[in-house]
């Protein structure tokens, strides 16, 4: 790709931003642009321009119940090292229920229910999900939202935003530091009536599985959950639920340059042999972490 | 007379303070840009659970990343409604295999970009903004750049969409794009 002209470089740049590159050429690009500057920027450059078209959006308000679920996520986060981090101090005024960042949930399964905040897990502190801007959120529908946050972020940055005001982190042993975070793999697996968001950190032995809508499954069958690495040889993650979600142990899984999600349906426990029996209902190229 | 921060300003804060894992700035940081978010990928995605996934996979990426947001990034909102855009295209291409195309979508018009008291226009001289280009461009050009930006189709469903072969629709693509690069360089 070196060798290419800065019109042909340009062109792949426009193409990515606009999304008309796909696929392998798509990928092939993003981890180009790690290296090579030049291709860097004149994708930087596209994004811009094309930024224009975002007023093209209109905007929708989310649903009150996605910022606790976010929230729950950022907290599981790994926490990325900090070059200059002093003890953030809780001021008094700060209400005593919000939760220390850094503590590891244990695994459950639980069920989702939209616009509900999700159940304390068992070893984690009690702790309800920030509250307090849902009725000014539905009493400005239709006010775009920047507005609204100036008078509070004024008063924020008044009193020096960079560290008094903010969670207490507390970090009991020290924190790792994180040189390369493993890969995520992510699987989106769509079939009529809803879908599946399967998701395992390599090396983790671990696979998180959340489901939306309700799947439709004939009743006689269970949709089994498959990993097709590099050899093609399809490895069994287990049973998928038909709702909720869940988290599991699973095999070490072999390292894989474009791993395949795959469902296939079985027999009520599975397929007896080891490998799929049944029709292939859906599958998904896994997304690496973002 | 106190410097009253610009919006672009006061999400350039907040980003730094998440950077800084400053959680109730992350927080004004989503209720200020989710809506917009939002919009974004529900226009793309179509399917409400579908957005509402992403939009939670996008916020958790820019908590991960906000310290990669620079000022030559462009504005704050739009740095991150591209990370939400790319989300989104990545999230087509693979259920785009699975489902079969919805019904035809007319062509969007970009909305009206006269200034207004939402709007921070940020012009500079000599600096053509893309729509005004887009303006320019042969219909047929401008109609697959635009489906392409809002609906995120290929040049497949394009060729789909509108009846056209693959090599028509990829010239039109090739062309308006290099249009609009002559345009902007203008």
């Amino acid at each position: 790709m070196s060798r290419l002209s800065p019109q042909a470089r340009e062109h792949l740049a426009a193409s990515y931003v606009l999304g008309t590159l796909t696929g392998p050429a798509r990928r092939a690009f993003e981890r180009r642009c790690e290296q090579d500057a030049d291709l860097a920027r004149r994708r930087s450059r596209w994004e811009r321009a094309f930024a224009d078209l975002q007023r093209g959006f209109t905007p929708v308000l989310p649903r009150e119940g996605l910022w606790a679920q976010i929230e729950q996520r950022a907290e599981r986060a790994p926490i990325r090292p900090e070059p200059s981090v002093s003890a953030l101090a809780r001021p008094a005024s700060v209400p005593a229920t919000e939760a220390p960042a850094g503590v590891t949930p244990v695994l459950v399964a639980r069920r989702d229910r939209p616009g509900q905040p999700a159940p304390a897990r068992a070893a984690e502190p009690s702790a309800p999900p920030v509250r307090g801007r849902s009725t000014r959120r539905s009493a400005s529908a239709g006010v775009s939202p920047l507005w609204r946050v100036w008078a509070i972020a004024a008063s924020l940055l008044a009193t020096a935003l960079g560290g008094v005001l903010g969670w207490q982190l507390t970090r009991p042993e020290p924190v790792p530091q994180v040189v390369e975070a493993p890969i995520r793999y992510v699987g989106v697996l769509t079939v009529d009536g809803g879908h599946w968001v399967v998701e395992t950190v390599e090396g983790s032995g671990v696979l998180k599985i959340r489901t939306r809508g309700s799947p439709r499954i004939p009743a006689r069958n269970a949709p089994e959950l498959w990993w097709i690495g590099a050899d093609g040889t399809p490895r069994s993650l287990g049973l998928l639920p038909r709702e909720g979600e869940a988290e599991r142990a699973i095999p070490a899984l072999p390292g894989a340059e474009a791993p395949v999600f795959a469902v296939s349906l079985e027999p009520p426990t599975g397929s007896p042999s080891g490998k799929p029996t049944g029709r292939v209902i859906t599958q998904f190229p896994a997304l690496t972490d973002l | 007379m106190p410097h009253v921060p610009s919006e672009e300003e006061t999400l350039a804060a907040l980003l730094r303070a998440t950077a800084a894992r400053d959680k109730r700035a992350f927080r004004l940081l989503y209720e200020a840009t989710s809506a917009h978010l939002m919009g974004l990928l529900v226009r793309m995605l179509r399917q409400r659970d579908w957005a509402e996934e992403a939009l939670q996979d996008v916020y958790l990426r820019i908590w991960n990343r906000a310290d990669s947001y620079a000022a030559e990034k462009g504005h704050p909102l739009a740095w991150m409604m591209t990370i939400a855009r790319y989300r989104a295209l990545d999230l087509l291409r693979a259920r785009r295999e699975l489902v079969s195309l919805d019904e035809p979508e007319s062509t969007p018009e970009p909305r009206d970009h006269a200034p207004g008291p939402d709007d921070e226009a940020v012009t500079q001289e000599g600096l053509h903004r893309l729509d005004q280009c887009l303006e320019g461009l042969p219909g047929e050009q401008r109609d697959v750049l635009l489906l392409a930006y809002y609906e995120g189709y290929t040049h497949t469903e394009l060729s789909t969409r509108l009846g056209k072969p693959l090599g028509t629709v990829k010239s039109w693509v090739r062309r308006g794009l290099q249009r609009l690069q002559e345009c902007l360089d203008r």
